[in-house]
């Protein structure tokens, strides 16, 4: 998977919330070049190519990271941060998908760059259907800059 | 002496009335002498003439000496009578004396005559003035008796015994009583009874100290029967040997004494007031400085009455208080300094805050009010301490809120986070359960999957209501006007795509624009229409209504339905937290909506209430105040 193409990166702590959002992708068949990385620390070596990712093409950029915010080590919040200070990584789109409405930190997220603000559904059918709307929209919709 | 000696002289021989008059001219140096030998000369001279003398020839032919005398008394001269006759016998000599003839000299020895004369003019002369003193004195006593007879004041002379001697007709004027009242009594029994031992007492006094007058005051009785107050001086005049008693003049004060009475109860009266006033009271006079103090004075100044009344008020202040070197009391009774606060020395010098009023009582003198503010002051300072502490303490609690605020923010994040996660991983295993593994499964398992996503459901609609609740608690109100019907409409055209609410017949009526906090009402009547929709659903024709009714001091507006109503009895339990009157089965729900409307209701500082009955609807009625 070193150099492999990669269209979805989800960074998500937790592997059941990683489950359901995988199986809502695969539902549509968005998720055969997701990688899904366990903490923000490992996310960031894998975009700039350091640490367990070291000697990575980084410029296989994926087409969208979906970023869970709370997480142990490097939360959701400064992951954000140190994509959207980088120049190589700025125009990755970015979609906080997040449990909660009640987030503190949704205006922290809009001012460092994010690109959607999602709130996952408890139902998994709406679940299903919002995660779908997002793949198919970053993937296939958007015309990301070149 | 007169100048001129008149002499008449009634002789009928002129060789003895030359030789008589011989002898008198010689010895008398100023004489007129008028001779008349006959009755009616006489008389005529004895009016005419004026004479000082007579002197009488004892046989004349006409009438006697005898008869002369008879007419010389009847014309009642005060003069002197001296028969000179050439025989006398004794016996007519002592008739002529006894009937009123002064002296009697014998024709052949008249160088006796001027000697006669003489000592005749000189009785007569002593006589003449002692009758005038006589009759000086009896003139005096008539005038006195007069004037004590018209005197307005009593006059009473009094026995050693108390007896009345002599009550001048005053007494009667004054008391009522003649003389003869008092014949068989003293004067202490007129004395009224709480007098009587003072009176007695004062009679010994005036007793001891014979001939000065001592002035005392009394009730005595009327003959009426009612008592009047007299002042009366008396003095001891026992040992004077012409009155024998106790003089007394008195006069009836009674009018006085009443009106001294009256004043003095209403001194009494202003008296207590002032003495009884908390505020200290200070009598004081330009020149002569503090002249009555009240005990609260003495308690504030800390100095006693006898000394405040050698002080003056400037002693009592501190002068660098006053804008002016004018001692106080003449800024006092200057105009009256208004209302003021200044301070007090004490004797102990501490120093008091008073508040310093007047009333002038006259052109120079004024009633200095005195109050202590100390303990006003204290409060003042302390509430102003208190004020800022209480800025301390809000600082310090606004602090607290904060944090609690933050506590309670990741609180909500927890919730909504950390719990919602688990429910979206278990609403998911077991859809994809169903899904994928759903033709495995018996009946049994299938329903119990069903059960398991349905309250799954519940539960994080229960989260979300919760949330919704924290969020609320957190909102200010933000007033402004607001179009309810705008608001009404978009709430029911979101209902019918949500709800499916189409089958409901919903009337809006017209409601004038108010002030309210849009986004809040908004939910209100979200919350109050869905419930109108819910509990109406299983109606054939489910019908709402939704207005409002302007009263004076509010606007009430009301959502009506025809739905499952609810029973009166359960109406307190209406609005609190998690209370449902329905089962899950017939009306879903958190338990949650209407505990937030009623928090908007009163956080807009309005009311709200139902009214409803069982299977015929409810009306929820909530007021926004007139702003």
């Amino acid at each position: 998977m070193q150099n492999s193409e990669v269209e979805i990166l989800l960074i998500e702590d937790n592997i059941h919330d990683a489950e359901m959002t995988i199986r809502a992708l695969k539902k549509n068949h968005l998720a055969n070049k997701l990688i899904h990385l366990k903490d923000g620390a490992i996310a960031l070596e894998f975009l700039f190519g350091t640490g367990f990712y070291q000697g990575r093409n980084i410029n296989k950029k994926p087409k969208v990271i979906l970023l869970d915010l709370k997480m142990p080590k490097l939360d959701g919040l400064e992951v954000l941060k140190e994509i959207k200070a980088n120049s190589l990584t700025r125009t990755i789109p970015v979609v906080v998908l997040t449990s909660s409405q009640e987030h503190p930190d949704i205006e922290k997220c809009y001012s460092l760059g994010v690109n959607s603000y999602i709130v996952k559904p408890v139902e998994f059918e709406k679940f299903i259907n919002s995660v779908s709307d997002i793949g198919l929209y970053w993937l296939l919709h958007n015309q990301p800059p070149e | 002496m007169d100048p001129k000696l008149k002499i008449l002289h009634l002789e009928d021989l002129p060789t003895d009335a030359g030789l008589i008059h011989r002898v008198l001219r010689k010895e008398i140096a100023d004489s007129e002498i008028l001779v008349v030998d006959n009755k009616q000369d006489f008389q005529k001279a004895l009016s005419d003439f004026y004479p000082d003398l007579v002197i009488s020839d004892h046989s004349l032919p006409s009438f006697t000496s005898t008869e002369a005398l008879n007419l010389f008394k009847q014309a009642g001269l005060q003069i002197p009578f001296i028969l000179v006759t050439a025989t006398v016998s004794e016996d007519f000599a002592v008739h002529a004396m006894k009937a009123g003839a002064d002296d009697y000299i014998l024709k052949d020895s008249l160088t006796r005559l001027p000697s006669a004369i003489e000592n005749a003019l000189v009785r007569y002369k002593t006589l003449k003035e002692r009758k005038k003193a006589e009759e000086a004195v009896v003139n005096s006593e008539k005038r006195h008796r007069k004037l004590i007879e018209n005197m307005s004041d009593a006059i009473i002379l009094i026995a050693e015994g108390g007896q009345l001697i002599y009550q001048s007709p005053a007494v009667e004027r004054i008391t009522g009583f003649t003389f003869e009242d008092s014949l068989d009594k003293t004067v202490f029994d007129f004395v009224h009874p709480d007098d009587f031992q003072d009176c007695m007492a004062f009679f010994q006094k005036v007793y001891a100290s014979p001939g000065v007058g001592m002035q005392n005051q009394y009730r005595i009785l009327t003959k009426p029967g009612s008592y009047i107050w007299i002042e009366g001086t008396i003095t001891n005049l026992l040992y004077d040997e012409n009155i024998h008693a106790y003089v007394v003049n008195y006069r009836d004060i009674t009018q006085r004494v009443e009106a001294e009475e009256k004043i003095k109860a209403s001194e009494l009266k202003y008296r207590t007031l002032i003495e009884q006033a908390s505020d200290a009271i200070v009598v004081s006079q330009t020149d002569a400085g503090i002249l009555e103090v009240n005990t609260s004075a003495e308690k504030l100044f800390g100095y006693t009455k006898e000394e405040l009344v050698k002080m003056k008020l400037d002693d009592l202040v501190i002068q660098e208080d006053f804008e002016t070197d004018l001692p106080l009391t003449n800024q006092l009774t200057g105009q009256g300094l208004p209302v003021n606060e200044r301070r007090i020395k004490r004797k102990d010098h501490i120093l008091l805050d008073v508040e310093i009023s007047a009333g002038i009582i006259s052109g120079d003198r004024v009633l200095g009010i005195f109050r202590d503010i100390t303990k006003r002051k204290e409060t003042e300072k302390e509430i102003a301490e208190l004020n800022e502490s209480l800025e301390e303490k809000v600082k310090e609690r606004t602090g607290q809120l904060q944090e609690v605020n933050s506590d309670l923010e990741s609180f909500n994040y927890s919730v909504s986070h950390d719990l919602r996660s688990p429910l979206q991983v278990i609403s998911g295993y077991t859809s994809i359960l169903l899904k994928k593994y759903g033709d495995q499964l018996n009946e049994e398992a299938q329903r119990l999957l069903q059960g398991i996503k349905g309250y799954t459901k519940q539960m994080s609609l229960i989260m979300e209501s919760l949330l919704n609740l924290s969020r609320l608690g957190r909102a200010s109100v933000e007033i402004a006007p607001c179009n309810m019907n705008e608001i009404v409409e978009e709430v029911i055209s979101e209902l019918i795509v949500v709800f499916e609410a189409k089958r409901a017949e919903i009337a809006v009526l017209p409601m004038p624009v108010t002030s309210c906090d849009s986004g809040l009402i908004k939910q209100v009547w979200l919350n109050l229409i869905s419930n109108a929709v819910k509990f109406s659903k299983q109606k054939e024709v489910p019908v709402i209504e939704i207005g409002s009714v302007d009263k004076a001091q509010e606007l009430v507006y009301y959502v009506k339905d025809n739905g499952a109503g609810f029973d009166m009895k359960y109406v307190d339990t209406l609005f609190g937290l998690f209370h449902r009157l329905h089962n899950a089965a017939e009306f879903e729900g958190t338990g949650v909506g209407l505990t937030i409307v009623h928090r908007i209701i009163t956080k807009h500082g309005g009311r709200i209430w139902a009214e409803g009955e069982v299977n015929e609807g409810a009306t929820f009625y909530f007021t926004l105040p007139h702003l």
